[in-house]
């Protein structure tokens, strides 16, 4: 049995993360009480009109320039008409012939994916059915919220690519801020369609979409779960229906919800309440202003500037978070040390962080704590178990001072050869058998003696130089 | 004081300015007159005399000489879809018989800042749909001058209460000659202005792209001093431009020399009542009195504009209306029903039928494999009458056509929709191309006014109300008022 080949085409729902929503100036804050972050517009009462939310025009154009794609100088908005309870004014607003954003191309490990459009549109509500077989409670906080919905062309043939494509696609809008991505509170959120034939020669496959997934596993095994079921089909000779199917999560299949016939007819025309949608000079330049460096740059960039290997510097390119915090320390450090600012970050701080389940740059360490303490760390003026201690001493403090801590706990590491000779002689003296030993040849015994004047100096002598010292000082006296 | 509803706004002004009257006193004044004859005619279907009071006493605490805000203390009546949190807001329909907006339309927050006492709302056609005031479901509105005759519609209550001197002043809204039509009907004088100059925010939406609220009252210079409070560009409504005018100022200058105006040659395609063609050829009669010259032109997409707007104008509509579906707010048929059912039971119930039928019409007409053949090609005649229009302006300032090929009708008159559709045909073209438009009297027949219409370009609604007050001035004819209504 060959393997059939796969055609899969991705939408993508990115919900912006403006302050306000798309038409209306609520506040879009997630996890509210049902209901309470809407405004009349939200709500679709009489007389009330939308007004397009600039910030979000500008979101969308950020994108378009990340990707090089066609910003449409003059985009219009239409209506899309159907009833259900939570869309309150029975349509929503949306672009259909005339998007913002025309064609781009998003690469995935050196494959062109070409996206077909992207467009502005608004959120509907929330209908909430269980627990109730008598009524469906409406919560209209999402209502109006505004998405950018990104089409691939159908470039994508398997599962794991379209989840190459989505990882990349995600980190993007996170990386450039125009989303928190987050999945489980429905930031981003896929339809995919998907067809198969047997081979090249023949079109493409009868078309089927998968609506509403929104988490990667899921996407994959959906994916995956519908091709098998269409190949099955060609295997028995059925004919596969254009439709539309659910993803259900608890059996890992693919349902069907409707099929073309019964699709719904949006009725699409202009909104005429809106005037087309003019993308200025001016907006693009703010967007530019707006834009960071792209992770795919800025990973050449670190490599180049703070030396970093091309899995350290993707490490930092993590998030925009990340990268800000790394290049700030970079920034801050006298000593260059990128490196132990590498380690610092991605040792200790993240250990701390993921334990208490923070994002970075939110926590009461700071970048110049982080340069200071790898400042010292170069200049062997702490050791490493004392970094720690510092980082740990910090995190519980606010406004903490890295030298302050140092002073009180007494995290110095001793340098001064006349004060190690001294604690030398003492302590070798007050162990007179084992330095008999180590004179007959027992030269394991000279990190006994570390060890002991380490616990004399509660850790502050510098390592390196205490055993330079000591092994001079047993030869030479003894 | 006697006869205050036959006094000018620029008298009413001098009077409260003088300290003749107070707002209170003025107040009382046209709520005792609603109280008297409403009952009549059915104009007014919110009022409540606490309520205009209750303005009048704050008004008459700030009344200052200062000329800042002229209209203070003049009393106005709001049309039933404009939201105003004093009030109900019903369309005139069952589906929002009792509804109360929570916000003001901003026509409403300016003419409050003016100091406008809002004494009431007025009965329409259901929606705005309708030409008539047949389709309320507050019932018909009766015409003061006849009250056999319908006084016109969609703003038939504006219009009657305004000519049988419940107010002084009135909004109304135009998105077919809703405006015009039935001031034409009553004898007023009804702007159009051009589309963007007042906002719609808060106005209760019919046809979106054609809506637009106008001042209606006896003459153009009232209207203008409605002009100079509503016209300020509102950040809340998308499509509202900014129009620096000082209308009242405008009108007391002359009229500029060498005036142009053009009167379609497909006129004569029409059949026009010989009254209002007989008061038609009066009024080019005084209105060449006046120095202007006039001028053939053709406006060939006029007949073709009809059909167009009762394309886009449904199309819109069933799309603005599909919101009152009982899952929110306004009417809801209750009971245990499904989701469809309760859809379908609370809009078979909640609309009249005019406005079921343009639903269903507009429906129809944006489905799939039909756009084309009907709502695209409406777009494409909108088009080719813009080019037309911009042609005719290039050679006129103005054009004059009757604003109604008949005086007011009979109740029941027309028993095929599409009949009292055409009536609407010279008021039409200007909603298309969102142009101002002016109605005013221009003759009487028996005991019935008759109007005429002025077409301006783009933001020439100042132009407008000149001529018209210049032509008052020579004629008259805004003066008489109905013999019942005294």
């Amino acid at each position: 049995m060959t393997a059939p080949l796969v055609t899969i085409g991705l939408e993508v729902h990115v919900q912006l993360n403006t302050k306000s929503k798309l038409f209306s100036s609520s506040s879009t804050e997630f996890g509210h009480q049902p209901n309470k972050m809407t405004s009349e517009i939200d709500v679709g009462l009489p007389g009330t009109l939308p007004v397009i939310n600039k910030e979000a025009v500008i979101k969308a154009a950020m994108f378009a320039l990340s990707i090089d794609a066609q910003l449409n100088e003059k985009s219009i908005f239409a209506r899309k008409n159907y009833f259900y309870p939570d869309l309150p004014k029975s349509y929503q607003i949306t672009q259909e012939a005339y998007p913002i954003i025309g064609e781009g191309v998003l690469k995935v490990d050196n494959k062109e994916i070409r996206i077909e459009r992207a467009h502005l549109e608004e959120d509907a509500g929330k209908s909430i059915h269980d627990g109730h077989s008598s009524y469906t409670l409406i919560d209209l906080n999402r209502a109006g919220q505004p998405l950018l919905e990104i089409v691939t062309k159908p470039d994508i043939t398997s599962a794991q690519e379209a989840i190459k494509y989505l990882k990349k696609l995600h980190h993007l809008v996170r990386y450039i801020d125009i989303s928190d991505g987050n999945m489980q509170e429905g930031s981003f959120r896929c339809d995919a369609n998907i067809s198969i034939r047997m081979s090249s020669d023949e079109p493409l496959g009868t078309r089927v979409e998968i609506k509403n997934l929104n988490s990667f596993r899921f996407i994959e095994k959906a994916i995956d779960y519908e091709v098998s079921r269409q190949h099955l089909a060609l295997m028995n000779n059925e004919k596969i229906i254009q439709e539309t199917r659910l993803f259900q999560e608890s059996s890992g299949k693919t349902l069907s919800m409707r099929s073309k016939e019964n699709a719904a007819d949006y009725r699409y025309f202009p909104e005429p309440d809106l005037p087309p949608l003019v993308i200025t000079e001016a907006l693009i330049q703010q967007a530019k202003d707006n834009l960071p460096t792209l992770p795919e740059k800025r990973v050449q960039e670190l490599m180049l500037s703070t030396h970093l290997s091309m899995d350290e510097a993707e490490m930092v390119t993590t998030s925009r978070a990340t990268e800000y915090f790394y290049s700030e320390c970079v920034k801050k450090t006298n000593t260059q040390s990128y490196k132990t600012i590498y380690n610092l970050i991605f040792g200790e701080l993240s250990a701390l962080i993921n334990k208490n389940q923070k994002s970075i740059g939110f926590q009461s360490v700071k970048p110049e704590h982080i340069a200071l303490i790898a400042d010292y760390l170069s200049e062997k003026k702490i050791s490493q178990p004392m970094a720690k201690e510092i980082i740990n001493a910090l995190w519980h403090t606010n406004n903490g001072s890295v030298d302050k801590i140092i002073q009180e706990k007494g995290l110095r590491l001793v340098h001064d050869d006349s004060k190690l000779i001294q604690l030398i002689e003492k302590v070798v003296h007050s162990f007179p058998e084992q330095a008999q030993q180590y004179k007959d040849g027992k030269t394991k015994l000279l990190s006994f003696f570390v060890g002991q004047i380490m616990k004399e100096t509660k850790g502050n002598a510098d390592p390196g130089t205490l055993s330079k010292l000591l092994s001079k000082y047993l030869k030479e006296s003894l | 004081m006697k006869n205050l509803h036959t006094q000018s706004i620029r008298e009413l002004i001098k009077l409260i300015e003088n300290r003749l009257i107070s707002a209170y006193e003025l107040t009382s004044y046209f709520c005792d007159r609603i109280q008297t004859y409403n009952s009549k005619i059915n104009a007014v279907i919110s009022f409540d005399k606490d309520i205009a009071l209750d303005q009048a006493k704050q008004i008459d605490h700030r009344i200052t000489k200062k000329k800042s805000s002229p209209l203070q203390g003049i009393p106005i009546l709001q049309k039933d879809l404009i939201c105003s949190t004093k009030f109900k807001t019903t369309c005139g329909s069952k589906m929002l018989a009792n509804y109360q907006s929570p916000f003001n339309a901003h026509v409403v927050n300016l003419c409050d800042a003016e100091g406008l006492i809002e004494i009431g709302k007025t009965n329409m056609d259901e929606f705005a749909m309708g030409s008539s005031n047949e389709t309320s479901y507050f019932g018909n509105v009766l015409n003061p001058w006849e009250h056999t005759r319908v006084p016109g519609g969609s703003s038939g209550g504006a219009a009657a209460a305004v000519a049988a001197g419940f107010a002084p002043l009135a909004t109304g809204s135009d998105t077919g000659g809703s405006i015009r039509q039935p001031s034409s009907f009553c004898g007023l004088t009804g702007l159009k202005p051009t589309y963007g100059a007042v906002s719609r925010n808060g106005l209760i939406a019919f046809a979106s792209s054609l809506d637009q609220i106008g001042p209606m009252a006896k003459s153009a210079e009232d209207c203008a001093y409605l002009m100079d409070v509503i016209t300020k560009k509102d950040p809340k409504d998308s499509t509202s431009q900014q129009y620096d005018m000082q209308f009242v100022d405008y009108l007391k200058n002359d009229i500029p020399p060498k005036i142009k105006i053009g009167i379609p040659k497909e006129l004569k395609n029409f059949t026009i009542d010989s009254s209002v063609e007989k008061a038609f050829g009066e009024t080019v009669q005084s209105l060449k009195g006046l120095n202007v010259e006039f001028v053939e032109i053709s406006l060939s997409s006029m007949e073709l504009a009809l059909p167009a707007y009762y394309i886009i104008a449904p199309a819109e509509c069933s799309s603005n209306l599909a919101r009152y579906n009982g899952a929110l707010f306004g009417y809801r048929h209750e009971g245990d029903n499904s989701l469809q059912e309760m859809y379908s039971k609370t809009r078979t119930e909640g609309f009249g039928k005019e406005v079921k039928r343009r639903i269903i019409i507009g429906t129809f007409v944006l489905s799939k494999g039909f756009q084309g053949q009907y709502y695209q090609k409406a777009l494409s005649l909108c088009h080719n009458l813009k080019m037309e229009f911009k042609k005719i302006f290039s050679i006129c300032d103005f054009i004059l056509t009757p604003t109604i090929s008949t005086p007011a009708f009979e109740f029941n008159a027309y028993k095929n929709p599409v009949e009292m559709y055409q009536s609407d045909l010279f008021t039409i073209p200007a909603n298309l191309c969102g142009l101002p438009a002016i109605s005013f009297q221009a003759g009487m027949h028996g005991k019935l006014p008759i109007g005429a219409q002025l077409i301006g370009n783009h933001f020439k609604d100042h132009e407008l109300l000149q001529l018209v007050h210049h032509f008052q001035k020579a004629t008259g004819w805004h003066e008489i008022y109905p013999e019942d209504y005294q």
